[in-house]
Parts: structure tokens; sequence; C-alpha cells
């Protein structure tokens, strides 16, 4: 549609306006498939063969479970052979019966228009009886003949087995399956001999209409039962469980009822922990909905590839430590990452940690530092394979932690010229460890993995330890240290907010609320639907939720026996000749900031600058404050109350920590220790 | 009582053993013209006379389906 503004005589000029196209379709042309859009699908294809029996765990497991299932049925089944017997009794002569009056009845053509020869009698009308009755008889002639011939070869059969010397555990065997076929034939159609219900397990099979209403009674959103599409293949098994994956409609997105997930297991009428939402592959409004045979606290947990005696790991290809609801082994690479594991005591933050530690432990290029604050020897049995151990709550065991944390600092500080080195030998490429120098003997740069558990006591007992700590995992991650830290009490004072924030790896096992749950997991976690809090401590121990993975969600570490434990420590000795890998710290006297600080403060200055602050403590003593930033010298002094004040440097003012300040600080400590 | 108890099972199973033979015999030969359906003539040339018991079929039911047939109908009628 043009319209054309006719031009007026003196302006020779001409407008063409396009009007609006309004209607019509919109939607681009349908077309044809082409053969280009065939060859270029991507369409995932099913697996052949299914998953449980790809993975040796898988067909373990299976073999498992059948032969228990088995040995319980056939337990089940002699408990209640009395009663078949009792049955079989009543049934067999009945059976008997039937079968020979069917015999007799099929060959004397009984059945043979038996309706209409009983009919002409009722009428009273002999000739059509006669003529029905002669055809039944001819009808049947041969019936007879048949059953003899039968009867002579059951004889023959019987006579020859005789003769053939049968022994008499085969005439028995043979008397036991004609009882057993006659007591089948006796029995009433609806009355099984073996009961074959089977008790227990209420829950069975997870239908579309038990998923559909439990969402519309979320109300998310959804509100008719049939909103809801599942795509192929449907509702269907998968592991130990039922799968079903639905969308969503319109803009609802899975979070939405990953949130409720309390209420979904409510509305399905199952335990918390049978039910394990997560949002589907294809798009944010797609649910993957997981609903186990058993609650998992219920089941039990596949082997740990681990635990097999051959077993030697990598630190830097990904290990099995956990599996999560669907009983699938969730991996981790240790290498350039950190792990916080929280939770309240009894959640199973030790041997949380202990799964990470057996990576490290059989990888023998790893050199292994363990301190333990709770004193109760958790990892005494690793002790002669770590460089460094420590255990208790008493001074030494806080010195020599405080000790892992100095040495980790001045690691760093050798690793980083080492690094560069090999950076200019063509080494290290990207400037971080590769498995090829940290296998190379003498480079210095094999991995560390340092386990701390209980690390808030750590941090109350020695002022500092939490800011060198903060130091040396942020520099040592790309250096090969690996920190793994385990606490029961993760609040800002115990645990502070910013070694959080520098581990990116965080387990939350049991915690008591959604403080504490998100203090480990980050804030929002909690609504994001990742909680600790559902599992229950004690009952549910080693379960958690763990964020910084692949796949967030919940993670139920391995939990071996004490055999397998044993067994898995004796491996790794074996791997590592029965020695630690790398030497102990030594003691080094723990710096005490606030003195260092003021230290450094030359005669004349009224203050410094955090950044300026900060780099005179790195020249003053490198090996415990290297790598120290303004941001943490500020943090660190804030804690004695050394607050953020102006500070004239020329001519502008910056923000920083005043000689008054300082000097305050130290007479309040000083005042409070006496 | 051994011997009413006996008695009265032997006397059942005579009677059920009755009831099935109705069943699968329902007819006998007609006892007047030896199921033949007429009467024997003395003169060999001349027909028979046709019997009108049997109705010329030489058949007639038994005592035991008669009764039955005859409890039937009423059943039926009522
Ligand atoms: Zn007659």
């Amino acid at each position: 549609m043009t319209a054309v503004i006719p031009f007026d005589e003196y302006d020779d000029e001409r407008h063409i306006i396009e009007a609006d196209k309004v209607g019509g379709p919109v939607d681009a042309p349908d077309r044809k498939t082409t053969f280009a859009d065939v060859v270029a699908r991507t369409e995932q294809r099913p697996p052949i063969v299914p998953a449980v029996l790809r993975s040796p765990e898988g067909r373990q497991a299976l073999a498992r479970w059948s032969a228990g299932y088995f040995a319980y049925e056939l337990g089940k089944h002699a408990w209640k052979s009395p009663k078949y017997a009792a049955k079989v009794a009543w049934y067999a002569p009945r059976g008997l019966w039937r079968a020979g009056s069917a015999v007799l009845w099929w060959a004397v053509g009984g059945r043979e228009n038996f309706h209409l020869r009983q009919e002409a009698a009722n009428k009273n009308d002999p000739h059509t009886w006669q003529s029905l009755n002669r055809t039944r008889a001819k009808e049947s002639s041969a019936r007879w003949w048949v059953v003899g011939v039968g009867l002579l070869l059951l004889l023959a059969a019987l006579v020859g087995a005789e003769l053939a010397g049968m022994p008499s555990v085969g005439w028995w065997a043979a008397v036991v399956g004609l009882v057993l076929v006659a007591a089948r034939l006796g029995r009433p159609a609806d009355k099984p001999i073996v009961d074959w219900a089977t008790t227990g397990q209420r829950f069975t099979k997870l239908t579309a209409e038990m998923v559909r209403n439990a969402v519309v009674a979320l109300s998310i959103g959804v509100k008719e039962p049939g909103q809801l599409t599942f795509p192929p293949p449907g509702i269907h098994k998968d592991g130990p469980g039922w799968l079903a994956r639905f969308n969503l409609p319109g803009a609802i997105v899975a979070t939405q009822l990953l949130e409720k997930r309390d209420n979904l297991a409510a509305a399905l009428r199952l335990p918390v922990d049978q039910v394990w939402p997560e949002v589907g592959p294809d798009h944010p409004g797609q649910v993957d909905l997981w609903v186990g045979f058993q609650p998992s606290s219920k089941m039990g947990q596949p082997r740990w590839s681990l635990a097999a005696p051959t077993a030697r790991t990598s630190v830097f290809e990904p290990q099995p430590f956990a599996t999560d609801a669907r009983q699938r082994p969730l991996s981790t690479v240790l290498l350039a990452r950190n792990f916080l594991i929280g939770g309240q005591p009894g959640s199973g933050k030790s041997y949380a940690a202990r799964t990470l530690l057996t990576i490290a432990m059989l990888d023998p290029t790893v050199e292994l530092k363990v301190a333990e604050f709770k004193g109760v020897g958790d990892f005494l049995d690793v002790a002669p394979l770590c460089s460094t151990y420590a255990v208790g709550v008493d001074d030494d065991a806080f010195e020599t932690g405080s000790d892992i944390i100095t040495w980790a600092l001045a690691e760093c500080e050798r690793r980083g010229k080492r690094i560069l080195a090999a950076k200019q030998r063509g080494e290290a490429p990207e400037g971080k460890v590769t498995p090829e120098l940290a296998a190379k003997r003498g480079s210095g740069l094999h991995p560390v993995f340092i386990l701390l558990d209980e690390v808030h006591e750590l941090f109350a007992a020695v002022p500092g330890a939490a800011a060198a700590c903060e130091r040396a995992i942020k520099r040592g991650r790309a250096l090969g240290i690996i920190f793994c830290l385990a606490t029961q009490i993760p609040d800002k004072d115990s645990l502070p907010p910013n070694i959080t924030r520098c581990i990116t790896t965080r387990w939350c096992l049991s915690v008591l609320g959604q403080v504490e749950n998100d203090m480990i997991l980050g804030t929002g976690a909690y609504k994001r639907g990742f909680s600790g809090t559902v599992y229950r401590p004690g009952i549910d121990a080693g379960w958690g939720v763990m964020v910084g993975v692949d796949k967030p969600g919940s993670a139920r570490s391995f939990f071996p026996t004490p055999e397998v434990t044993a067994a898995i420590v004796a491996r790794a000795g074996q791997l590592r000749g029965h020695a630690a890998v790398g030497e102990d710290v030594e003691r080094v006297e723990a710096r005490d900031m606030l003195a260092d600080a003021r230290t450094v403060l030359q005669n004349g200055e009224a203050g410094l600058p955090w950044a300026v602050l900060a780099e005179r403590l790195a020249e003053l003593a490198p090996e415990f404050y290297a790598g120290v930033t303004a941001e943490m010298v500020r943090e660190s002094l804030a804690r004695y109350g050394v607050d953020s004040q102006d500070v004239k440097v020329g001519r502008s003012n910056l923000k920083g920590a005043r000689r008054t300040a300082l000097e305050a600080a130290q007479q309040r400590r000083e005042i409070e220790s006496e | 009582m051994r011997g009413t108890l006996t008695a009265t099972g032997i006397l059942l199973v005579v009677l059920l053993g009755y009831a099935a033979s109705c069943i699968v015999r329902p007819f006998r030969d007609c006892w007047l013209c030896d199921g033949k359906g007429h009467h024997r003539s003395k003169r060999k040339r001349k027909l028979s006379r046709p019997c009108g018991w049997c109705d010329r079929t030489g058949k007639r039911l038994r005592f035991g389906r008669r009764a039955w047939n005859k409890a039937r109908e009423k059943y039926r009628a009522a």
C-alpha cells in the first residue's frame, strides 16, 4: 500500500510514503528439510547399552542387588512353603479329577453339539437327538483310539524307564512334578498357589499424573495439569529411580520449582530426600525430576573406584570423591582449586575431607600437610605420609598449623620464581604448574595438599592466621598449592568471608539454618535451592550440597568401611614408598601485623596509605607478607580497632592508617592482655 | 449311624450317576414297540400299525429326564 501525495504545481517533488503493513503472516515461511539440515543435526542419540551396564561399578551393583533379591525371595518362599504344601494337597486331587474327566469327556465327544442335544431332549424330539447323537459318535469315534495309544505310550515310557534303571529320585521328581501340575490344574483361576504379592515399598512408579498434579499444587503459575509436556522418551527408569523430564508452560523457570522442593515432595507424598528436581538440559523452563525408588538416606552407595587395590590418581585429572542422589559418581580436579567443607558436628566433615585427601594421597607426587584441630586423631593413620602433621587444640598444634600457612606463603614466593624460570625455559606456557613440571624431580613445583580440619580453632587461637591463610590460598592456586578447609562454625569471625570468597569449591554438609548455609555456599544459595539444611546430622552424614563443581547439587561423600580405609592408606603408602613427600615446616615466628605496621612507620610520618603500608610490610618480612594487599592490611588491622582514616600524601588525602590509631590500638591490646 | 451314612452316600452317588446318565442319554427305546416305532404285524405282507406310545419314533424320554423337563416347564411358567 502506498499513498501518493500529489505534488503541487510549484514544487517538483513527490513523496512516496510506505504505509505500515498491518495483518498478514509475520512468521517466516516454512521450508522443506534439506539434506544439509539432516547432516547438520546434532540430536542426542540415547546410548544402546543401559547406563548401569556400562560401568564396572554399575554391573557389580546390579549383580549384588540381584543376588540379594533372589536370596530374599528364596527365603521368603521357603518360609511360606508349608502353606504352599497345604494348598497343593488340597488342589492336586481336584486337578487330577478335572484332568481325568476332561479327557473322558473329550473322548466321548461330550462337548460336541452338547447344547443342541439337550435342547432336543428338552423338547422331547428323539429324531433330532438321534441324528445329533450320530454326528457326535462319528466325530469322536477316533478319539478313544487316541486316548488308548496315549495310555499305551505312557505305559511303555514307564516300563522303559524302569528297565533302564531310573533312580528313585527320578520317580520322586516325576511324582512331584505330576502333583504340581495337578495342583496347578486344580486351583481356582484367581487363587495362585504362590503369593506373588510384594509387600513393603509403597512407591513403585512415578506417573505423569502424579507429576502434573504435584506441579499444579505448587502454585508456581501452572494452572492446568495439561500444561506440562513430557518430551520423549517420557518418564522412564534412570538408575535406581524414575526420571521425569518435563517442560513448564510459558515463562516459568525451573528454579522456581527447585525452590519449592519441600512442597513438591509433600505433593508427591514422598520423603524430601527421595525427590530430586534439577534444571533440565534443553532450556531454563525444563525440569529433570528424579524420584528414587527409596529415599537416598536408605540407599547404599556404589563402590568407590579409588578403593581398588591398584588405584592411582592424578590431581590434574577429575577423580571421584562423592556420589549424587542418583548414585552417579561425582568427580573433581584437585589442582588449581581450593575446598571449603562446612557442617555441624556429625555432618561427616572429616570423612568428606578424607575423600579429597584420598585423591591427593593416591597421587604419589603430592605433598601432604594435615593439621587437625579437633584433637581426636581423625587422620592419624595418614600421618606417616604427611610431611607435616599436627593434631590437637594445644599451643603446639596451633603453632604447627600457623607454620604450615607461613610455609605456604613463603613457598608461594619461591614457586613464583621457579614458575617464572620455567616459563622462560618454555616449560610453563601459561605460567601455571603442568603435570610434567609437577612430576619432574627437583622442580620444586610438585602439588601440595594442605588440609586444615576444624580450621576455626586455628583462626581463633592465632591472630593473623586467617589473613595469612587467605593470602596463601589466593597465591597458591596457580602454583600447585591446594587448600582444603573444614569447619563447623562458619560465622564471620571464625571463618572470615574473604577466605570463603576466594575458595571456589564449597561443600555444605548438614547445617542448622539458612545463615550458616549461605556463609558456606555464598549469599542467595539457599534461595536458589542449594541447601544443606535438609540433611540431618548423623543419619545423613556425608550428604551435602556442593557448588563450584561442574554440576552444582547434592553430593554424598564416599564413606568406606575402616578396613577399606586402611587398605587405601596402605596402597598410598606403597605408591609413596612409605615415606612422606616434601619437607617438614620450619618453626617461624608468627608475625604481629600491628607491631610490624608500627615498625615500618618511619620517623616523621603521621600515617601511611594502605597500599604503601602493604608494600613496606612485604619488604620487612617477605616470607610472611609476600602478596599482601592494601585491602588485606586494612581488614587485618581493623580487627585491632585501627580505623581507615585520611592520610595526607603530598597534597591529596588517601585512606590509610594513622600513627595515632596504630599506637592507640597497641595500647588497647596491652591493657586487654593485662 | 455308620450304616445310615454309607447308605446315604451310596444313594447320593447312584442318584448323581442317574442324573448324569439322563443328561448324556436322555432317551430310551419304547417298551411297547421295542424301539421300532410300529407294532409287529401278524401277517407278513401287510404294513404294520404305527406305535402311538412313542409317536412312531421308537424312543421315549427316560423317567428322570421326563420329570426334569416337567419340573423345568413348571418353573418357566411360574
Ligand atoms: Zn413305541
